[in-house]
């Protein structure tokens, strides 16, 4: 005797699966990508819950940083004194830097001011800060820096150090700031080749900057140096960015063009945050 | 469908825990930085593949859905980056079992390696949409061999503590 199946049975998905819970959650999910790339609602929701993921961020991260500073840990104690004199010097010799550099800021005023210039091109203010630790954040890597809301740190503020461009300031906290590296693939800045002639957006890259695209009609040889143009309003105008090392063909068009950075975050642990 | 032991389920939950504190620490460490400095091993999507495959524990797609967003809290580019890609492995889940009831060994390994290949593939376009990195020629596929390769490795790796949970 034959039995008469259901429609519902012989349907595609049979098991407890059910095909409109399906396709609501995956409009769910659509609907949930495209609030954040407008809003960054992951952002936020990483801070509110960092009291969970703060810890295990900061265990990966410090066994790292204990396993790649255990060589550097078990130096002698003679090359350590020798580090000292070197640091001393190096102190020295920043001190006296410090100083002319002051008294250039302070000549620069006066210029500004007697040739009735725009204050606008010059940072209103610099905040000297210290890096605390890199960390990685949703594979991002961030900069931790000692200086945050309260000192007037705000969001999208350009740093930088003695040899270039450092990155930006991607979140404040109340006393600590992270700073998004310059080879960070969330970093792009507007640069200006230093010929002066040819605009370019740079993005980070993890191991080198990148200019995807550019015209391979201009030539653009290893060595040539890009600096901040201080079109985006976001950095001001001349600071070092990096050279190039590497143009290769990307189509009968473009070469893709690498750059090594002027400097990398970890070079140096003082940075100086400019209010532009 | 064989009824699995009140002690064998408390041990696969255990394990699945175990699993995901395993891949929440890993997916912070760069391990394979000697291959490339942007390869980060997909350890969430084999844990997916393995639960979702092997009814690690007991999962629905409300489930699917929650492992989904705390994952994009814990590694995602992009809010929705995981979520969507887990459900659509359960979905391929769900449909492979309507032809597939009783795979053989080989059909199943298969749907597994079709399964992480699927997941990799939705996770790396929708990190490419929104956090894109410049490949040159061709770098692109050999960056998802080897990304699917290595994942299959860790599945692999994964599913052997699963099978120890049956005990001897």
């Amino acid at each position: 005797m034959a039995y008469k199946v259901s429609k519902k049975k012989l349907s595609l998905f049979t098991t407890n699966f059910s095909l409109t819970y399906f396709i609501l959650f995956i409009f769910l999910t659509v609907l949930m990508m495209f609030m954040d790339s407008r809003y960054d609602y992951l952002k936020q929701i990483r801070k509110d819950f960092s009291f969970i993921t703060s810890p295990l961020i900061i265990l990966t991260n410090d066994t790292l940083n204990y396993f790649e500073n255990f060589q550097s840990l078990s130096k002698s104690k003679n090359l350590l004194e020798e580090e000292i004199n070197q640091l001393n010097i190096e102190i020295d010799r920043l001190a006296i830097e410090n100083q002319i550099r002051n008294l250039l800021v302070a000549e620069n005023e006066n210029l500004r001011e007697a040739t009735l210039l725009s204050k606008k091109l010059a940072p209103k203010k610099t905040y000297p800060a210290e890096i605390i630790k890199p960390v990685i954040r949703g594979r991002t890597p961030i900069i931790i820096v000692n200086k945050g809301k309260k000192d007037g740190i705000r969001q999208g503020m350009p740093v930088v150090n003695r040899l270039g461009l450092v990155g930006q300031i991607y979140s404040t906290y109340n006393q600590t700031s992270g700073v998004v590296p310059l080879l960070s693939k969330k970093f792009a800045v507007n640069a200006l080749h230093e010929n002066g002639q040819n605009h370019v957006i740079i993005y980070g890259d993890t191991e080198f900057l990148v200019i995807p695209f550019f015209p391979a009609s201009i030539d653009l040889s290893p060595g040539d140096t890009f600096v901040t143009s201080g079109l985006d309003n976001v950095y001001p105008s001349g600071i070092k960015i990096g050279e190039v090392v590497n143009v290769s063909p990307e189509d009968k068009q473009f070469n893709k063009i690498l750059l090594r950075p002027a400097t990398f975050s970890n070079q140096f642990s003082l940075i100086t945050i400019l209010d532009y | 469908m064989l009824k699995k032991s009140h002690d064998v389920k408390v041990k696969q939950q255990k394990l699945f825990i175990g699993l995901f504190l395993f891949s929440t620490i890993f997916s912070f460490i760069n391990l394979f930085s000697f291959i490339s400095i942007n390869f980060y091993s997909e350890y969430f999507i084999a844990l997916m593949v393995l639960t979702i495959s092997s009814n690690l524990i007991s999962i629905n797609i409300t489930k699917v859905f929650l492992i989904g967003v705390i994952v994009d809290i814990l590694v995602g580019s992009i809010l929705g980056q995981y979520t969507i890609t887990f459900l659509f492995l359960y979905g391929l889940q769900v449909f492979s079992q309507k032809y597939f009831l009783m795979p053989s060994k080989a059909q199943a390994i298969l749907l597994r390696f079709i399964s992480i290949s699927l997941g990799i593939i939705i996770v790396t376009i929708i990190s490419q949409i929104f956090n894109p990195i410049f490949f040159t020629n061709g770098s692109l596929l050999n960056y998802l061999i080897i990304e699917i390769a290595i994942t299959f490795f860790i599945l692999i790796i994964f599913q052997i503590f699963y099978e120890r949970t049956y005990g001897a």
